[in-house]
């Protein structure tokens, strides 16, 4: 109840707001004239379909004509012109460029896992290659380094966050480290 | 005589409750996010059933309630019609502080021996949140200038601040990690276990945050005020609103679930650099607006902040699953928040 009030509440103030919308009659009077001139097409569409088709339009362009006389268009649209016409055909548009976006995505899928050896001998370059969700590393042989012996892979180059071989499995693109202590 | 005028009754009364192409075609429009997302949900599933499955669900309701504070607090400053870009930064920025006191190897303070109590730090990350909300509110309310302009000056400085921060002491830069037992327990500690796969405690944090602001956007004066601010600013003033303090306070709020998030996140992440929180605000305001706090301002419910938030956490995590390239999932993100902007646009221009 109370997000009803409010809405309630929200509607209240803007019965102050017919005197200061004077100005902001030129911007809706060219809004309704766009919107006349649409409702005229539609009319015409409509008359060769059913006729509560076209009762139901006719509401639909009341309430559209409805406020341009007293309402604001308010907040971060303040500025905006754009109908309900032109949002119906760029809501689907932008879902298509989102399913073509999936679709492309799922066409490159997986992630790269690259090894860095930090002052050792390069190794895994066959390993070097993109990895399912979940899919485990194939085994790499131990890189060498003079004085120093090999501790294990770690997700990070401070070697804080050990990586398990045999356990862990790719979640997102990722380099692993080698761990280094110094021989005595 | 009587059959044929019942017949001719009954055809002009059937049409009328046929459903219009044009109902469709609004149902379609204003719930076209949840139909996508109930598409993924249900390709994925086909594809990788362990979606589905249950630490699937676990790992997603926990990635919500990790995301949830941060999307909380700047649905405030939306419902002022403004904005906070800083959100990220101040995540960051907490969770650095927090890591370097609660850490087991000092080295942004080598000199500390033991780590600070949980409360202390706790208290400390708050201040220092409400301190940026402080600066971003008094800017916005005092000197009209638009939350943009400051949130984004406050973005920079806080991340030089942590910059400064991380070199400090003998860290030099690094990631801090090696975080006491005592917080990573407090915060990744398991509440209770569903059927082997372990929930951890800040899904209860998160739920008592929510609940938290769910009474003061509704049950206080303060809430009223926000939404009377957010629709109409002269109005709320000559209603006697005090609109300087009421954003202020607004902005001081998110601050502090800024920094709430940051102190939860370097337990959850385990580590804090001067990476954390990047860009952890697109996400946020992603969510709020998928939520349905819209941008005409002085429209919101926690409620549906709670669902932008686990829609969002939902579809990233089956693109995950798919293991969909990750550098497309920047481009479907920014996608996403111009569709759901247009969605909402459009119900605010059909409603009026």
């Amino acid at each position: 109840m109370n997000e009803e009030e409010k809405e309630v509440k929200e509607m209240e103030p803007k019965e102050m707001e017919p005197k200061e919308t004077e100005s902001k009659e030129t911007e809706s009077k060219e809004i309704e004239s766009t919107e006349i001139e649409q409702a005229k097409t539609e009319s015409i569409e409509t008359e060769k379909g059913s006729q509560e088709a076209a009762e139901a339009n006719e509401t639909n362009e009341e309430k559209e004509n409805q406020p341009k006389q007293g309402r604001q268009i308010r907040g971060l649209y303040d500025k905006v012109k754009i109908s309900v016409k032109q949002l119906n055909i760029i809501i689907p548009v932008l879902l298509i460029a989102i399913v073509i976006c999936v679709a492309i995505g799922l066409s490159n899928r997986g992630y790269l896992v690259q090894f860095n050896s930090q002052g050792g001998t390069t190794v895994g370059e066959s390993a070097t290659r993109k990895y399912l969700y979940g899919e485990k590393i194939d085994s790499v042989e131990d890189p060498t380094r003079e004085g120093y012996s090999f501790t294990g892979w770690y997700q990070d180059a401070a070697c804080t966050f050990p990586w398990d071989m045999e356990k862990d499995g790719v979640i997102e693109p990722m380099t692993l480290y080698a761990g280094w202590e110094e021989k005595k | 005589m009587a059959e044929e005028k019942k017949v001719a009754e009954a055809v002009v009364a059937a049409p009328k409750k046929k459903i219009t192409g044009k109902q469709v075609a609004d149902f379609l429009l204003n719930n076209a996010m949840y139909i996508i997302i109930l598409l993924v949900v249900v390709y994925v599933a086909i594809k990788a059933p362990a979606f589905l499955k249950l630490p699937s669900i676990v790992n997603i309701v926990s990635l919500t309630a990790a995301k949830l504070p941060i999307a909380l607090g700047i649905a405030g400053c939306i419902v002022l019609t403004g904005t906070d870009i800083s959100a990220g930064r101040v995540v960051g920025l907490s969770a650095c502080i927090s890591a370097s006191l609660l850490t087991t190897t000092f080295k942004v303070f080598p000199n500390m021996t033991d780590p600070l109590p949980l409360p202390i730090v706790l208290l400390l990350v708050m201040v220092v949140g409400a301190v940026v909300g402080l600066v971003n509110g008094f800017s916005v309310a005092k000197f009209k200038l638009h939350p943009f302009i400051v949130t984004l000056s406050t973005q920079l400085i806080v991340y030089g601040i942590i910059l400064l921060y991380l070199m400090s002491g003998v860290n030099n830069g690094q990631t801090l990690s090696g975080l006491t037992e005592g917080y990573r327990g407090f915060i990744t500690g398991t509440l209770f276990s569903i059927g082997g796969v372990a929930v951890p405690n800040y899904v209860l944090y998160s739920i008592i945050l929510t609940a938290l602001m769910w009474l003061i956007w509704n049950k206080t004066t303060f809430g009223k005020n926000m939404f009377a601010v957010g629709s109409n600013e002269e109005a709320a003033n000559v209603s006697g609103v005090n609109v300087t303090k009421t954003i202020i306070m607004v902005f001081v709020l998110a601050g502090v679930m800024y920094s709430l998030t940051g102190f939860l996140d370097g337990a959850r992440i385990a580590s804090a650099n001067a990476n954390t929180g990047l860009n952890y605000e697109c996400d946020a305001i992603a969510a709020c607006v998928i939520g349905g706090v819209s941008f005409v301002g002085g429209i919101g419910r926690i409620s549906g902040i709670v669902v932008g938030v686990l829609l969002l956490q939902i579809i990233f995590t089956g693109l995950n699953f798919l293991s969909v390239d990750a550098n497309m999932l920047y481009i479907i993100k920014g996608l996403i928040i111009l569709v759901a902007c247009a969605i909402d646009m459009r119900k605010y221009l059909v409603r009026k």
